[in-house]
């Protein structure tokens, strides 16, 4: 669409050479017919192409009568008849059109252009928050929350839910502020603790409230390994998990939470430091990647309490601390209002609630029971305890999402092994290793599934497709976004450098003829219906079509986010050729009507197949990249050849440089520097952004989002290549087949003279009207889906009060 | 022979009209057929004929359309066709009647008749 406006704003001038001087035979008598319709100059444009082949005509058949040039001009002039008469009348009859021209000048230049920006900021706000930015940011930088542009993004964001949560009664700002789903910004485990313990003094018998508070008060307890245990503190957790569990005694979450304490003050789990290669070589497989933990015991009596306590809580019939209820609770008072709070919010409800602690301790400890005294070691003790600590993990599983019960009955799995190995029971050791195998496998699937999406949500898979869905439509619409504000920058520099023309040429003398120049060429409506119709509508229509179709094959949706990602792209490309194209094609017919001199032809020789090329090369450099870089986030995880992994994200740039290369070459026809050089800085550019924000912004890069980050690279390379050769090209500055060295100021020359601020104006009005609103529906309707499958599938809550 | 303008401008869009209904055409071939079917008795200054029809266009009774000239006319050029609407179609057979009506009158008038 904004290549429609890149029509409206059109210029009149080729850049071919400065429009040639009004030497017409009849020139001065239409400047003299139309000088009253000078306030709009395509208006006036349009008069005197009709004058002059009115006029041309009549000469022509005079000529053919017989009479000569000058007679037959003389003549046709006469029967035109009173040049002043006919201004008045043609002013009289446009009056109307030619006060409505400048009530939207005025308009333009007053109105227009501050509404455009406050709309850009406001849609840019929107699209920060909506497409998760600042959560992406936050995920990517954990450890560098005191960073001033860290803290000024995190108070932003949390504006709007603030000021949710004032307009709430009492009561629900109570629930508000104790749920942890809620803390979508999370605040110190302290304040948590506060917020749940003031929920639970006003509901004291609740016992949704009092797990709920002691799994907070648990959060803020743990102590790290080199903190002084706060006994006091400890004693009065204790007894308040001991009223818990009279309060609920099916409920093994107490039990957990005391054993979990009772181990912290007793012991401190150690790492053994034993490698890998000392261990049997079919058993290295399963401790690839995992510590094997020991114990080291310094009160014996505490632990054994501990113990009885992980006894007790793996025979109850739950283990919950009742943070879903909550958290139905508050989506009770509280519906979310983007897509990214929603997913934020369900990922949070996979939090630690304490029964972790109590498993590593129970399978380090059977380990060491086992590593001891091997001979004199009562199996079924150990046994008993690994089985707890499965026992356990079960319990929890409702909390968490399948893969990771998966990888924690994998970690109880390395301890089982060992210490059948240790107690040389072969068979329940060849049982074990099966049982690991069975499960990595099982472990790959669902990693497999849960690592397609963007956030690691607590959703099963059939949600997961939903949000996938969602994640496809706020990409697509991340990328409409982003192609709408590159053109908008576009018509800025166009704008700008058409300024600067004007300026030189004022100061040189050379302005000033009489050819009207219209800075505005309105296409007409009926061409303007066609573009969107073709360019825009159809393509759009299509790829509904296609995916729609697609997805009903596509029952396996292990890369869907890529394949979308690519799909959207693709489309988005197609539509911006289309509308380069036919606009351009518009612009030219409509000045030609005018009379005016001709805009340069689309600058795609061959466009057909040229763009067919370029749609191509964009998906087989995806499909290259992005296992070239998958490459690299291996190499960069696993410290490849003992070097650090920013070692290996220069390797990137190079890659940058030849894609960037092969499309300027596509563009240009020849390998250009200037093309290579543009892509390598806008990675670099990302690069040290990214390092300025965090240190973990670069394997988040690499690691989250390697399909995504790969599929932006190439996507930001392929716009910034296209816009940059067209812009180039567009003024002047580089011609195919051009060298550097020919590339000057006299370029400046040829620029094209038409103000493109009306056009920005009008281009930043509907990218708020074209981009904020499908924003909005779109969003609700993701929201509103995965809504309904979570409710379907999950939901069985109450009001807990 | 030269008529009054106000005489003239009162006739110019009923005579428009019936010529764009019969079929689509541009601006100095309407001059033209109007000189050649009044046998030249109708001349109009032809600069009044473009305001005449921009007039109609901004009311809708008339379309425009950019079109080329023939090759063996004027190769190159390209000239503003203008078509009848269906609006300018109503408009046509109303101003057909007003001018019929009016005119008998007139004539009735300056025949002497009437008395």
């Amino acid at each position: 669409m904004s290549d429609a406006i890149t029509a409206l704003s059109g210029s009149s001038h080729s850049v071919d050479g400065p429009p040639p001087p009004p030497t017409g035979p009849y020139d001065d008598l239409l400047d003299q017919a139309t000088h009253r319709l000078a306030g709009d100059p395509e208006l006036q444009c349009e008069v005197r192409q009709e004058l002059r082949g009115h006029l041309e005509d009549a000469a022509a058949e005079h000529r053919a009568a017989g009479l000569s040039e000058a007679e037959s001009r003389r003549l046709a002039r006469e029967a035109l008849g009173d040049s002043a008469a006919l201004s008045l009348e043609l002013f009289q009859t446009h009056r109307r059109r030619l006060r409505g021209r400048r009530a939207l000048k005025w308009t333009l230049g007053v109105a227009l252009i501050p509404a455009a920006l406050a709309i850009t900021f406001a849609v840019g706000y929107s699209a920060v928050l909506s497409l998760g930015v600042d959560s992406t940011l936050q995920f990517a930088t954990e450890r560098n929350q005191d960073r001033p542009l860290i803290r000024a993004i995190e108070r932003l964001s949390r504006i709007s839910f603030d000021r949710q949560l004032a307009d709430l009664k009492p009561d629900d700002r109570l629930i508000a502020e104790a749920a942890f789903s809620a803390d979508i910004y999370r605040r110190p485990l302290a304040d948590q603790a506060a917020s749940a313990r003031r929920l639970l003094a006003r509901w004291p018998r609740n016992t949704v409230y009092y797990a709920y508070s002691a799994s907070a008060d648990f959060r803020e307890l743990t102590f790290g390994p080199k903190e002084k245990p706060d006994f006091a503190g400890a004693r009065a957790f204790l007894d308040k998990m001991d009223r818990g569990e009279q309060l609920e005694p099916d409920n093994a979450l107490y039990n957990m939470l005391k054993a979990g304490v009772l181990f912290q003050l007793s012991s401190s789990i150690v790492d053994l430091d034993i490698p890998r290669s000392a261990l049997p070589e079919e058993e290295q497989a399963a401790w690839r990647g995992v510590a094997i933990h020991g114990l080291d015991i310094h009160d014996q009596a505490v632990f054994d309490r501990g113990l009885r306590e992980l006894r007790a809580g793996w025979d109850k019939p739950r283990l919950t601390d009742h943070e879903d209820t909550l958290a139905l609770d508050f989506r009770l008072i509280h519906r979310p209002d983007s897509l990214a709070e929603m997913l934020r919010m369900r990922t949070y409800l996979r939090s630690y609630n304490g029964a972790h602690g109590g498993i590593m301790d129970a399978e380090a400890y059977a380990l060491q029971l086992a590593r001891q005294n091997p001979a004199s070691a009562d199996p079924n003790a150990i046994v008993e305890l690994l089985d707890g600590a499965l026992k356990i993990a079960r319990l929890n599983a409702t909390k968490e999402r399948p893969l990771d019960y998966e990888w924690r009955s994998q970690e109880i799995l390395h301890y089982r092994i060992g210490a059948m190995r240790l107690l040389g029971r072969k068979d329940a050791y060849a049982a074990a290793l099966a049982e690991f195998a069975t499960g990595e496998r099982r472990a790959y699937e669902l990693q497999k599934t849960y690592n397609i999406g963007l956030y690691p949500t607590a959703l099963e898979k059939a949600q997961m497709d939903h949000a996938e869905d969602a994640v496809g439509g706020r990409l697509a619409l991340g990328l409409l976004l982003a192609m709408l504000a590159l053109m908008a920058t576009r018509l800025l520099l166009l704008a700008l450098a058409g300024k600067v023309r004007d300026l030189l040429v004022s100061r040189t003398g050379e302005a000033n003829r009489d050819m009207p120049n219209p800075r505005f060429i309105f296409i007409g409506w009926r061409r303007l219906a066609r573009i969107c119709l073709f360019a825009v509508i159809l393509p759009i229509a299509c790829h509904i079509g296609w995916s729609r179709a697609t997805l009903l094959w596509r029952q396996d949706r292990e890369i869907a986010a890529v394949l979308l990602a690519v799909e959207f792209f693709a489309m988005m490309v197609l539509i911006q050729s289309l509308l380069w194209r036919f606009t351009r094609a518009a612009v030219r017919d409509r000045a030609a009507e005018l009379g005016i001199a001709l805009p340069p032809s689309a600058p795609l020789r061959r466009g057909a197949i040229r763009f067919g090329i370029l749609i191509l090369s964009v998906c087989g450099v995806a499909v290259v990249f992005w296992p070239i870089v998958w490459c690299l986030n291996y190499l960069s995880q696993h410290h490849a050849f003992g070097l650090e992994r920013w070692v290996w994200v220069p390797c990137a740039i190079p890659l940058c440089w030849i894609a960037g290369s092969l499309i300027g070459r596509l563009q240009q026809g020849g390998l250009h520097r200037r093309t290579g050089i543009a892509v390598v800085g806008v990675v670099l550019s990302i690069l040290l952004l990214s390092w300025s924000v965090s240190d973990h912004a670069i394997s988040f890069l690499l690691n989250v989002g390697v399909p995504l980050s790969t599929f932006y690279l190439i996507g930001a390379a392929c716009l910034l290549t296209l816009i940059c050769s067209r812009l180039l090209k567009r003024l002047g500055v580089m011609q195919p087949g051009d060298s550097e060295s020919s590339a000057g100021c006299a370029a400046f020359q040829r620029l094209w003279p038409g103000s493109a601020l009306p056009g920005l104006g009008c281009a930043m009005v509907l990218l708020g009207l074209f981009a904020g609103y499908p924003l909005r529906y779109i969003e609700a309707s993701a929201i509103h889906k995965i809504d309904a499958a979570i409710n379907a599938s999950q939901v069985h809550g109450h009001d807990a009060r | 022979m030269e008529f009054p303008n106000d005489l003239v401008r009162g006739s110019i869009e009923p005579v428009v009209l019936k010529l764009l209904r019969e079929q689509p055409r541009y601006g100095y071939e309407i001059v033209k057929l109007v000189n050649a079917r009044t046998n030249g008795v109708l001349q109009w200054k032809e600069g009044t004929l473009y305001p005449a029809l921009h007039r109609m266009e901004g009311a809708g009774l008339v379309k425009a359309e950019w079109r080329d000239a023939p090759e063996g006319e004027a190769p190159g050029r390209k000239r503003k066709y203008y078509a009848l609407t269906r609006k300018g179609q109503k408009e046509f057979a109303r101003r057909a009647l007003e001018f019929r009506d009016f005119t008998g009158a007139v004539n009735i008038l300056l025949n002497g008749g009437g008395q």
